[in-house]
């Protein structure tokens, strides 16, 4: 599913995050909006996710403004995956179940063996409360039961800014599945190069509440943007 | 009923030396309580010794329409005051708090009064409004807790919710374990009086029947009346007070409103 938006305006109170904000994310990509602390990579995905309303502007889902599109019917095509993992209480089993059993379905047993072994979590896992799981194992559960639901997009808000390199890459691994092997439109925010660079199609760099450079990972790795230059020299948080 | 010590009103004026005795430990210690424990000591004395007068001359009229005067009285200064006491209020809020405290309370005050006790009259202000007094203030002081809880549940658990809405759940749904936080919180000081009860605790109303002569085992049985109309009415109240509130929680787009996080 193809996302744009379009003159986007979003603010808290008086404090305005973004403004006359233009972007257009490809269907079946992996796409990474990156920028410092407040430039409101946040709340675009909370603006996508129809977690929150955009004071003006409109985002549409493949040509079909949000106007037009109830919360419930855009969040059945956008699944949403926060900074910090959001398991509920109950097990993982409870967990992966619980959007399936709104929609009154049940997980397959053969179905859950395969989206474990994808993730590399053991099958008796499923029995484990939330809290009896590693941060990544958890940002992986949650993942998978976003997944489960078949949302045609799915956003990732700092995914791995928890975690340690090696249980980021594992979570990376993972996000970057969700085009190669599920063909999904994947908009991941993050404040780590790095990260962009190992997984995006599409690099979104914004700066101040607004697109100032996107490209491929090639493009923007040899930009000479001064405002990224400094953003990648770490100075600015 | 046997015979028990009046109290003067000079016996009264003594006993006011223990509060201070309060003040002067608030003082020495710099406790910054001392304005509030004047200022209480008065308002108790006053409000008690005015609505001592009021029971009396009301207890003599004997009209339907004084008792139930005292009941809208109480219900709504209840209200208020639990109100006062919130900090979460996701809209209609007082209107929430006093539907809550009317159907909360009305019912286990009608069982108890027209099934169990059969006063007759069906207004009788001698068992009306002493036992309703106590039924109320203890809701008053559930709702305020659970409503507390319900707000700082919310801001804490924030993404949790949101996280469900995005899996598709209703809004009621998203809500449901702090809708459960909130109600137990609420239940949780109801549910500790009657463990300790008889026990640890002699309740006022016991004590009180006590001393007025009345034989234990008869003080016990209205004692244990009265707690059972106070749990349920605590449970009813906040079970219809989560569900009222909860809609206001939300905004058209079945967003949290954002005002209710900060």
């Amino acid at each position: 599913m193809k996302i744009r938006c379009e003159k986007l305006e979003a603010a808290y109170g008086k404090n305005t995050v973004l403004s006359d904000f233009d972007v257009s994310f490809p269907a079946d990509s992996v796409n990474t909006v990156i920028g410092p602390s407040g430039s409101g990579k946040s709340t675009l995905l909370r603006l996508i996710a129809a977690l929150e309303n955009p004071r003006d502007g409109s985002i549409y889902y493949d040509d079909r403004p949000h106007t037009e599109l109830h919360p419930r019917e855009i969040r059945d095509k956008v699944g949403m995956i926060f900074q910090k993992p959001t398991l509920f209480e109950g097990t993982v089993y409870d967990n992966l179940n619980f959007g399936l059993k709104i929609r009154k379905k049940m997980l397959e047993p053969e179905e859950i063996t395969k989206v474990l072994k994808n993730v590399d979590i053991p099958l008796e896992y499923l029995d484990k409360t939330g809290d009896e799981l590693s941060i990544g194992e958890q940002q992986r559960i949650c993942i998978i039961r976003s997944l489960l639901l078949d949302p045609e997009a799915i956003l990732l808000d700092e995914p791995v800014s928890a975690l340690d390199p090696q249980r980021a890459n594992r979570v990376l691994k993972l996000i970057r599945s969700l085009k190669t092997d599920y063909k999904k439109t994947v908009i991941m925010v993050s404040h780590n190069m790095n990260d962009a660079l190992k997984i995006s199609d599409r690099i979104f760099f914004i700066w101040q509440g607004n697109i100032l450079l996107e490209g491929s990972p090639e493009t923007i790795k040899e930009s000479d943007n001064e405002v990224l230059r400094k953003f990648m020299a770490g100075e600015y948080e | 009923m046997s015979d028990y010590i009046v109290i003067s009103n000079t016996s009264v004026l003594i006993s006011l030396g223990l509060m201070l005795i309060v003040a002067i430990i608030g003082l020495i210690n710099k406790l910054g309580i001392t304005r509030s424990v004047i200022i209480g000591t008065i308002r108790s004395f006053a409000q008690l010794t005015i609505m001592g007068y009021i029971l009396g001359w009301i207890f003599d009229m004997q009209r339907w329409y004084f008792t139930v005067l005292m009941l809208i009285i109480m219900i709504a200064f209840a209200t208020y005051d639990s109100y006062k006491r919130i900090d979460f209020r996701p809209g209609k809020t007082f209107f929430c708090c006093l539907s809550a405290m009317l159907v909360g309370n009305a019912l286990p005050l009608a069982f108890m009064f027209y099934m169990v006790l059969q006063i007759t009259p069906w207004y009788d202000p001698q068992y009306v409004i002493p036992i309703s007094a106590m039924v109320i203030s203890n809701t008053m002081t559930a709702i305020s807790i659970c409503l507390n809880t319900f707000g700082s549940e919310l801001r804490l658990r924030r993404y949790e919710v949101e996280a469900k809405l995005s899996l598709g759940a209703s809004k009621s749904l998203a809500l449901e374990a702090i809708r459960k936080s909130a109600m137990k919180a609420g239940l949780i000081p109801t549910i500790n009086a009657l463990m300790v009860l008889g026990i640890v605790k002699l309740p006022g109303m016991m004590t009180g029947q006590i001393l007025g002569g009345v034989a234990p085992i008869e003080s016990v049985k209205y004692q244990l009346l009265i707690m059972y109309m106070i749990s349920s009415a605590a449970a009813i109240s906040l079970f219809l007070l989560v569900y009222l509130v909860e809609r206001g929680v939300f905004n058209h787009r079945d967003q949290i409103r954002y005002e209710l996080l900060k």
